[in-house]
């Protein structure tokens, strides 16, 4: 099981590859107020979650998670509660890994 | 009246990414070819067992973000790529002028007076594949594995299970991505250009109609600069897109030939085409003086385009091809000139049985026997929305290059027409290519030395 920081450095990547970001990235970064985030962006990093995590984030809850932090503790939370379980899927032949 | 010339040119094949790979390949007569993937045998018998498959490309180590594959189909990416590399090939030098969406601004080009003009024949088909998959299958398959359960006893259900393939989750971006318009439109955000962007579905004749609208919007003065071209991407998870055209008994199939032999456009024992799984390709085209005044290379001059329509058949060819025979009169008088002073015909040339017999007789009525002919779908196979493009692109380089590629495989000959069965050097002064579509779409384009 991954780490809080192992989680945190890992959701600070996806947020740096999902999104055009100037400023440093932290813990207490706001998506929105401090890396200027727009609605696509959002969708963006919670697909790539998704993906990495192997978690299912209803579009809901995707529009809470606003701060790095926030979405750290759910990613946490998720993985503990064991909401990973994988059923036969195909490769996405448009999406690259 | 303004002229138009080819100043660049990009393309994405299954020989790789590139013009150069395509062009050196296509001169060396070469094929890409492999069989059906296993998998797609769980859902049908097919008459076909063949296809050329699409090169694939690292996106990420050509510049895209993780965001830009998220948000494009492949079929938008890869025009992207084609029309990124026409671009450059051209002359121009593109500007990270709005990082944030990692889109680029054409130096020294008035944004407004350019415009994208592509073609797709079904547009972003594997997005909309997906997003149905996932649709039909994701809660129902949930729903019985988990009734199921680890009783043994429903264990031989678990296979049926399996091969109703679907991707674990829904993709937010499913709307953008399999949209038709998405090509021309993700080409324009990607190099800033704010001319008209449009998109055309014609099936196979959709490049053709891409590349002649563009060259008709700089011709009559809407645009300086067109980026033009045609772009397809048939990839699916169980071979749904490749088992319509089997059914419709147009690819090749046949028992006494090896899989290399196959495909054998206008040769007698042709029996149809071989599907391919798209690829990309782009033609910046350009009005004379806008390019001599930036010392632009000229490759070639777009000297008429034309279009006819059958009236007759959704799938079939009108056998008496007299709305060909129209198109060709009409491309060759609107550049003054007659059907016999034009060199050389890149034919359609889809292998099928009807196209070649009736286009054959056309060219011979029309241009006569002398006519140098070819067929670029025998190497590549048919791409579909863009093989008009990649054929545009043969053309120029053809007559860039004084040469051009041999029709492969082609033995006993369906007529006595001057096809190309050697790549010598030949005189090509005028280039002529002509696609025909489903639905009875007819596009012819007239290129000539610049």
């Amino acid at each position: 099981m991954s780490g809080q920081d192992e989680i945190l450095d890992k959701v600070i990547e996806i947020i740096r590859d999902s999104m055009y970001v100037e400023s440093e990235i932290t813990a207490d970064s706001h998506l929105i107020e401090d890396l200027h985030a727009e609605s696509m962006d959002v969708v963006c990093i919670a697909m790539e979650l998704e993906e990495e995590f192997g978690l299912t984030i209803e579009q809901a809850e995707a529009e809470k998670l606003q701060t790095v932090k926030l979405i750290v503790d759910f990613v946490r939370q998720s993985v503990d509660a064991g909401d990973n379980a994988e059923l036969p899927v195909q490769e996405n032949a448009n999406v690259e890994a | 009246m303004r002229r138009v010339v080819v100043t660049g040119l990009g393309a994405l094949s299954c020989y790789g990414q590139g013009v150069e790979a395509l062009w050196s390949n296509l001169l060396q007569n070469n094929s890409v070819l492999k069989p059906i993937p296993e998998g797609w045998d769980n859902y049908a018998n097919y008459r076909s067992r063949v296809i050329s498959p699409l090169h694939d490309i690292d996106y990420l180590a050509n510049g895209f973000k993780r965001y830009e594959l998220r948000s494009y189909d492949r079929v938008a990416l890869n025009a992207i790529v084609a029309a990124k590399e026409a671009i450059e090939h051209a002359g121009f030098t593109l500007s990270l002028t709005r990082p944030k969406i990692n889109g680029f601004s054409i130096d020294g080009q008035d944004a407004t007076r350019a415009g994208v003009y592509f073609g797709t024949g079904v547009g972003g088909v594997n997005s909309f594949i997906d997003n149905i998959l996932h649709h039909y299958c994701y809660e129902p398959i949930k729903s019985i594995d988990k009734k199921l359960g680890a009783d043994e006893q429903f264990q031989p259900l678990q296979a049926d299970l399996d091969r109703m393939v679907h991707p674990k989750r829904v993709d937010h971006f499913a709307v953008p991505r399999f949209m038709p318009n998405a090509p021309a439109a993700a080409v324009g955000i990607k190099l800033g250009t704010q001319g008209p962007a449009q998109n055309f579905s014609l099936a196979c004749a959709s490049g053709t109609a891409a590349i002649g609208r563009g060259y008709q919007d700089v011709r009559n003065g809407s645009v300086d600069l067109a980026i033009a071209g045609g772009v397809e991407f048939l990839r699916d998870p169980a071979g749904s897109m490749f088992r319509g055209f089997d059914l419709a008994g147009t690819l090749v199939s046949a028992d006494d030939l090896a899989m290399d032999e196959l495909n054998r456009p206008f040769d007698k024992r042709r029996s149809g085409f071989l599907f391919s799984e798209g690829g990309a390709a782009s033609l910046v085209l350009e009005e004379y003086e806008h390019a001599v005044a930036r010392g632009a290379p000229i490759i070639a001059e777009v000297c008429s385009y034309g279009e006819t329509f059958d009236a007759h058949s959704i799938m079939s060819i009108e056998e008496s091809g007299s709305q060909i025979r129209r198109l060709i009169n009409n491309v060759a008088s609107d550049a003054g000139l007659s059907p016999a002073d034009i060199d050389y015909v890149n034919a359609h040339g889809t292998g099928t049985t009807l196209n070649d017999e009736i286009e054959s007789a056309v060219i011979e009525s029309t241009f006569g026997n002398n006519v140098l002919v070819n067929s670029t779908k025998s190497l590549l196979g048919h791409t579909i929305g863009a093989s008009g493009a990649f054929e545009a692109l043969v053309s120029v380089l053809s007559i860039a290059q004084q040469t051009t590629h041999c029709c492969r495989n082609l033995e006993q000959p369906v007529r006595d027409l001057n096809f190309v069965r050697t790549q010598d050097n030949h005189t090509i002064e005028t280039a002529y290519s002509q696609s025909f579509a489903f639905g009875g779409h007819n596009c012819a384009l007239l290129f000539a030395r610049g």
